[in-house]
């Protein structure tokens, strides 16, 4: 379908490219899009979301040509792209370090990875169990179909389950906000995402920055992926090479995330 | 500066055994600063996932590999025969012979498997897959013995098509076991407190050209089995209703067995067959020997022809058996002695070595056999048959040495 639609767009002399995938990688999509279509007028770029799950999915059948990812493809995904003849190619577009953050209100200033986890868990349901005051803690995640909490679950919860009746939201902005309106609530977004609203904490006694997420210290961090089907080539090249190239990567910092130039 | 990365990258992409050392690689390309930490950050991830994609790519071609294996069973068994007939009728005989068979059965999803077998064998006698050596070492053939597709909607029903191995409980008395019927059968389980069986189905036998009233027979069969203490038994009630016979000419029917027990006028089969046949085994102990026991069976089968106007319609096998030579120094006697008149049964189905096959014959079967080694048997079978003399049945001893391996 995209290709169909590439090639009808191509007759009549614009060029399409379609992206789907990641919230997390969405900013940096819709950003870089748009000054490249502004350099490029012969190129119209479309962007959705929907979660990097999606993303690989339309990968896999064929109906984008780009795949924002915050985690890198399972081998089950990879597997079935090898199956009906696709050739994932990961393009490290940026980094991002999954902040943790609590309430602006709250004392915590930092937590170890256990202590994260046995939030997470349920084994900790107080902060006062954590170094904090006596106050019920509200674990606030993302929902299971982000590739945020994939990789929030992987890095931090070693595939533990996230405690039930925690607050499951659909966006890195929602947990944010949710964080910022709880007083014992505790989330965690991409670093693009904290704010002065909410209190991004140490992990292990590392602040989570550019610095120490491009020097691999802050533990929590990973890398966000643009996939294409096989080496990216003609258009699609060019708009890979614009995302990754000195242009584009301001733009990922200005949005916020690391940028890897 | 972008070429050293270019190339780095290719290189990392290469390498699965991905590690520490390329890491430190990379850090002292930072150290150097040839690579940004921003660069080495995005070649070492892309390289992880180039990695990681041919690993799983790797994996998905080994695992289809791997599961059509474990999804498919291969057997086979090869036995080498001598065998010495004195014949009352016809001068004595002697031939070596080779029964070969390979084949195996596949799980193609959850409710389906499919199997095939060849085997050496005469085309003309579905009872034997013997091959006797001769002429001059020439090639010798080899036939499709069994294929078949078997459905299986649950785990108590299920449905089976094609050339397949012997669906219904039985001993050599009714049936050969070599032989393999072709058609198509449902058969169910009950594992109630024991185990309750039942077999119906289908099995064309005769294609006419020029007619739709092909012979065929139907096979229905109710069993049931179970253990009383520590005695084991098995029984079965068996009806085979054979329709177009009556009429048909054996020569085409059965071509080699036209003439070996049943009433023939002018070379068309006299009766019909209607066979209803009652078929046990009893275990009642074991006999403890050195690490081994040796169970010992009792088994027997009688079979009647109920078609209207057939006198000699009676069959019965009584045989013993003991021990089971399987294992490595293991060994089984048996015994057993039957007598089959000639209408008791269709004759082209019955055990090829009794009497040289057919009906209208009674005698004593008695064997040895020692495993030397695992799945593989020395046997001596001695059958002492004479015929009935009703019809052109003569005396035949017939001694057979065997050497047998299971694979």
């Amino acid at each position: 379908m995209a290709v169909l639609t590439a090639a009808i767009a191509a007759t009549a002399g614009v060029q399409e490219i379609k992206i789907t995938g990641s919230t997390t990688v969405l900013p940096i999509a819709q950003k870089t899009a748009e000054v490249f279509m502004n350099r490029y007028p012969d190129v119209r770029i479309s962007v959705g979301g929907g979660g990097s799950g999606v993303g690989v999915a339309a990968l896999i059948d064929g109906t984008c040509d780009i795949a924002d990812s915050s985690r890198s493809m399972k081998s089950k995904e990879i597997q079935s792209a090898a199956a009906k003849g696709v050739n994932p190619k990961a393009n490290v577009v940026a980094l991002d370090g999954i902040a943790v953050i609590v309430n602006s209100s709250n004392r915590i200033e930092n937590l170890t990875m256990q202590q994260v986890k046995d939030i997470y868990t349920g084994k900790i349901s107080n902060w006062s169990q954590a170094g904090g005051n006596n106050a019920k803690i509200v674990v606030v995640s993302r929902d299971i179909a982000s590739g945020t909490f994939e990789a929030f679950n992987e890095l931090a919860l070693g595939g533990g389950r996230v405690r039930r009746d925690a607050l499951m939201q659909a966006s890195n902005q929602a947990v944010a906000t949710t964080v910022s309106q709880t007083p014992g609530g505790i989330g965690y977004v991409g670093l693009g995402y904290i704010s002065g609203s909410v209190k991004a904490v140490s992990i292990d006694g590392v602040k989570p920055s550019k610095k120490t997420v491009l020097s691999r210290s802050y533990i929590y961090a990973r890398p966000l992926f643009m996939y294409t089907d096989g080496e990216p080539k003609g258009t699609i090249k060019r708009y890979i090479d614009f995302v990754t190239g000195k242009e584009g990567q301001k733009l990922v910092e200005k949005i916020g995330f690391v940028g890897i130039d | 500066m972008k070429r050293i990365i270019v190339v780095l990258a290719l290189i990392l992409s290469n390498t699965l055994a991905f590690g520490s050392e390329v890491d430190r690689l990379i850090d002292k390309l930072v150290e150097k600063g040839i690579l940004t930490q921003g660069e080495a950050y995005k070649i070492a991830a892309e390289a992880r996932e180039e990695a990681k994609k041919q690993e799983a790519v790797a994996k998905a071609e080994t695992d289809k590999i791997s599961s059509w294996i474990k999804n498919t069973s291969f057997k086979g068994d090869a036995r080498i025969r001598y065998e010495l007939q004195n014949r009352e009728a016809k001068d004595d005989r002697s031939r070596t012979r080779l029964r070969f068979r390979w084949g195996f059965d596949t799980q193609v999803n959850e409710q389906l498997k499919a199997g095939f077998r060849i085997a050496t064998g005469d085309s003309t006698q579905a009872s034997s897959a013997n091959q006797t050596f001769t002429t001059s070492f020439d090639d010798k053939p080899v036939w499709l013995d069994r294929a078949y597709v078997i459905y299986g909607p649950s785990r108590n029903i299920s449905f089976t098509g094609g050339k397949m191995s012997n669906p219904f409980y039985n001993t050599n008395l009714v049936w050969s076991s070599d032989l393999n019927p072709e058609g198509i059968i449902m058969q169910a389980s009950f594992p109630a407190s024991g185990d309750v069986f039942a077999s119906a189905g289908y099995f064309p036998l005769y294609e006419m050209k020029d007619d739709t009233e092909d012979p065929y027979m139907m096979g229905l069969q109710f069993g049931y089995g179970g253990k009383i203490a520590s005695m084991k038994f098995k029984t079965a009630v068996s009806y085979y209703h054979y329709e177009g016979l009556k009429g048909g000419t054996a020569e085409d029917i059965s071509p080699s067995f036209e003439d070996k027990g049943n009433t023939l006028v002018g070379g068309k089969y006299a009766y019909d067959y209607r066979l209803l046949n009652f078929t046990g085994e009893l275990t009642p102990f074991e006999i403890p020997m050195g690490e081994n026991r040796l169970p010992v069976k009792i088994y027997g089968d009688y079979v009647k022809n109920l078609a209207d106007g057939v006198d000699d319609n009676n069959g019965y096998l009584l045989g013993i058996k003991l021990g089971s030579a399987k294992k490595k120094n293991t060994w089984e006697l048996g015994y057993d002695y039957r007598r089959i008149e000639s209408d008791a049964v269709t004759d082209f189905m019955t055990d090829g070595s009794f009497c040289e096959g057919g009906t209208d014959s009674k005698g004593h079967t008695i064997g040895i056999k020692y495993a030397p080694f695992d799945n593989s048997a020395i046997g001596v079978t001695y059958i002492m048959a004479e015929g009935l003399g009703n019809k052109k049945k003569t005396d035949v001893n017939t001694l057979q040495v065997d050497y047998a391996v299971a694979f």
